[in-house]
């Protein structure tokens, strides 16, 4: 086998290996548009009970039926489509009984995705409304999730249907610095959190003589699931994309780190490897040529800090996960010591449209600076909780209020547990790495968790410092002692035992855990704190006082049953988690001494006879 | 290509925790010494050194379920002494990836969305009568 130099185009050898694309092509084709009733059983759609529906559909019906991933609107799940007689796809929300579901919109299959793609003409309907246009994916742009609730996640034919392999088959004929040069000018920036240059990671690695790929799907931002569905829902694009880089640097194995909660994710991607090898994908002379490449799996085990790179390495190596020192960054000296491209799943999952659109057509979307589309999960305080891909640029409002249909926005966090929450009033700024910055936050991977009245910002930020402090791995001083302070006097405050010379203690804390610590976690920690009392102020003021205005902080709140509007349904003592609710005389009352404050009985109470003081 | 993590993962589903001669053979197979498997089994969350219970329980603790009030039951499963139950393990997650149906809680591997206490309670009742979890729960 010729060895492999810089600017030497790939030479096809292995005729045997082969693959032949138009007949996986013809055959994706043929199951994608053959009658089929299809039911989104990522782990979303379990939860919402998609797998009693599939059962019922298996029993009731002989019709082909499909397991496809997440559509993306979540808050409808389970949701079920049904593709008959020559006609588009025709979808039903909240599904519990197929007969009795309501319609939400009809799609054609290929119509999300950018790559142009060959389909049969379908015919619409006229009595439903289009998807497109309903509010949800109205302002939506799929380059990312263009497979996800179309495909069936395991069947690479499908895969391939929906333009799949071509770009690695195109590839094959460049050379890789053409492929390093077309990354870099479609200004893709990494999709994990710090939005660094994609090419330019490429191209380090490659001068150093990259030796590994890595695919970040450690996902450990809670309220965050987007890497979740795109393995779950379409796993080959990810891996094409892989192939693609290790191609570009010149690595011959990768890994793909995934967090050991996501149970279907981890085997969708085994499974996904096993297949893709098979067809000549992935292994030695990969489509017929000498190019070999293969990927391993390695599971997380629930610790955060191992979604920063370097202790994801350290964690691949059998190490506990604390991260190194940078530099050397891994692209320079990364898994067991060499060369290492460390990308996140929504970065690889980008990979194959650019190459086969061009850069051209990613460098079209979005702003100066952030190109292309992000993936958010949307969820929180909001009406249509989901998966979204929307194009860079796009205002926050547009994204919280026009697609997520949110009511009473108090704020909304960005960046996962050490992004920053930004306020109503200033939710016109534009998604954009260096926008969101200049806010105090971040853009993070991609959690929107949506906050109203009823949340509490000090709680808030507490949450979020206290997860910081204990996913802290330790090594450092600053955040393991830091933050432990911080948590300390954040508690006070929202026991109302605080005082303003603790806010400033905090704000001095916050500054130095900032800026001596070691990694990414210590560093952007106190962002939540900052944030908050950026733009929150008052509300930390008025816990001083002894108040919490949301009646979050039980320390803070009492409740009582107001007799004369309770019509004793007595639905507040069955969500009464302390069991100090009972019933007296017909009327409901509440035990002080058992009650914990929690306020479940005041947000399940429909008659407002719950009183809080 | 095997990994320590992997196989130590694979150890922790099959006894539901990390027996001590099963660190040993690790220790042996991987040729790290025993101190390191260790600190992997204590720094790891998914890790647990000791035997779990019949039923596992997660709550999520994710910033999704607690903006929906996730926090409330740990308090009921307290009351329902379910805490220092020996026939249940409690673990509290942060974050299962199924955010849009916040608040979830996991009850023997079946992730359960949009909970409420009072299914809940139900649920854990049922858990204590008999050994499956049902949906009749609801
Ligand atoms: C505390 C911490 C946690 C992180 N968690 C993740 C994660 O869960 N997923 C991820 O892709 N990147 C995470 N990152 C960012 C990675 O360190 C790294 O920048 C990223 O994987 C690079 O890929 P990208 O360029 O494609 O974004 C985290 C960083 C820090 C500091
Ligand atoms: S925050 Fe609870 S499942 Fe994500």
């Amino acid at each position: 086998m010729p060895n492999r130099q810089d600017g030497q185009i790939r030479c096809w050898i292995r005729w045997d290996k082969m693959v032949d694309l138009d007949r996986l092509k013809e055959e994706g084709i043929d199951k994608l548009y053959s009658d089929r009733i299809a039911v989104g059983t990522s782990t979303c759609g379990i939860a919402a009970g998609a797998l009693e529906v599939l059962e019922e559909l298996k029993s009731k019906s002989d019709a082909n039926i499909a397991e496809v991933g997440c559509l993306g609107l979540c808050a409808a799940e389970p949701l079920v489509y049904v593709q008959e007689d020559g006609k588009a796809a025709l979808v039903y929300r909240d599904v519990k009984k197929i007969e009795e579901a309501e319609v939400l919109g009809w799609f054609y299959p290929w119509e999300f995705s950018p790559l142009k793609v060959e389909h049969p003409d379908l015919e619409g309907y006229k009595e439903y409304p289009r998807l497109v246009e309903h509010p949800f994916y109205r302002k939506q742009v799929k380059v990312v999730l263009r497979n996800c609730g179309i495909i069936e996640p395991l069947d690479i034919s499908q895969y391939v249907a929906m333009g799949g392999y071509r770009a690695l088959q195109k590839i094959l004929e460049m050379k890789p610095w053409d492929v390093i040069e077309e990354v870099k000018k479609s200004g893709l920036r990494g999709r994990g959190g710090a939005g660094f240059p994609t090419g330019l990671k490429w191209e380090i690695a490659r001068k150093n003589g990259g030796e590994y790929i890595i695919c970040n799907a450690d996902e450990g931002d809670p309220g965050a699931y987007m890497d979740r569905s795109v393995l779950e829902g379409d796993p080959f694009s990810v891996i094409e994309g892989m192939t693609i880089g290790a191609y570009a640097i010149g690595a011959k194995l990768g890994f793909v780190y995934i967090r050991n909660e996501y149970p279907l994710a981890v085997k969708r991607v085994e499974e996904a490897i096993e297949i893709a090898r098979k067809h000549g994908f992935l292994g030695n002379n990969i489509m017929g040529t000498d190019f070999s490449f293969d990927i391993h799996v390695a599971k997380g085990a629930g610790a955060f800090v191992c979604g920063e790179e370097t202790a994801l390495i350290a964690s691949i190596e059998g190490y506990i996960g604390e991260p190194r020192v940078r530099p050397p960054y891994p692209a320079e000296k990364g898994l067991w010591g060499k060369p290492t491209v460390i990308n996140n799943v929504e970065t690889w999952a980008n990979i194959s449209p650019i190459i086969l659109n061009g850069w051209e057509f990613f460098a079209s979307l979005g702003t100066e600076k952030s190109k292309g589309t992000k993936v958010f999960s949307l969820v929180g305080r909001v009406k249509n909780t989901g998966l979204i891909e929307v194009p860079m640029g796009i205002s926050l409002r547009e994204v919280v209020e026009e697609i997520g249909m949110a009511e009473n926005v108090k704020a909304v966090q960005t960046g996962g547990p050490t992004g920053g929450c930004i306020p109503r009033a200033l939710m016109d700024v534009a998604v954009d790495y260096e926008k969101l910055t200049e806010l105090g936050s971040i853009m993070g991977s991609g959690g929107l968790v949506v906050m109203d009245e009823s949340t509490c910002m000090v709680d808030v930020a507490k949450y979020f410092l206290e997860f910081s402090k204990i996913e802290s791995c330790g090594k450092c001083v600053p955040c393991r002692l830091g933050l432990t302070e911080m948590v300390d006097l954040i508690e006070k405050i929202t026991q109302g035992k605080g005082s303003l010379s603790d806010i400033e203690k905090l704000e001095k804390l916050a500054d130095i855990v900032a800026n001596a610590s070691l990694c990414g976690l210590g560093k952007t920690a106190p962002n939540p704190l900052l944030t908050t009392l950026r733009y929150f102020r008052q509300e930390y003021e008025e816990h001083i006082e002894g108040r919490c205005p949301a009646g979050v902080c039980r320390a803070l709140v009492r409740y009582r049953i107001i007799e004369d509007k309770c019509t004793g349904c007595g639905l507040c003592k069955l969500n009464c988690p302390a069991e100090a609710i009972d019933e007296v005389d017909e009327v409901y009352k509440i035990d002080p001494e058992k009650c914990i404050s929690c306020g479940s009985c005041f947000s399940v109470c429909k008659f407002e006879a719950v009183e809080r003081w | 290509m095997r990994f320590l993590l992997n196989s130590l993962l694979e150890i922790q589903s099959k006894h539901g925790y990390l027996p001590k001669d099963e660190l040993e053979r690790i220790s042996k197979e991987f040729n790290v010494p025993i101190s390191r498997v260790y600190s992997i089994a204590t720094f790891y969350n998914a890790f647990s050194l000791k035997p779990v219970g019949k039923h596992i329980i997660h709550i999520c603790k994710g910033t999704a379920c607690v903006i929906k009030g996730s926090e409330v039951f740990e308090d009921a499963l307290e009351q329902m002494g379910v805490l220092d139950d020996e026939d249940f393990t409690y673990q509290p997650i942060r974050c299962f990836g199924a955010c849009s149906l916040a608040p979830v809680v996991v009850i023997d591997g079946k992730v359960y969305g949009k909970m409420t206490v009072n299914r809940l309670k139900r649920m854990i009742s049922k858990l204590t009568s008999d050994s499956v979890v049902s949906e009749d729960a609801q």
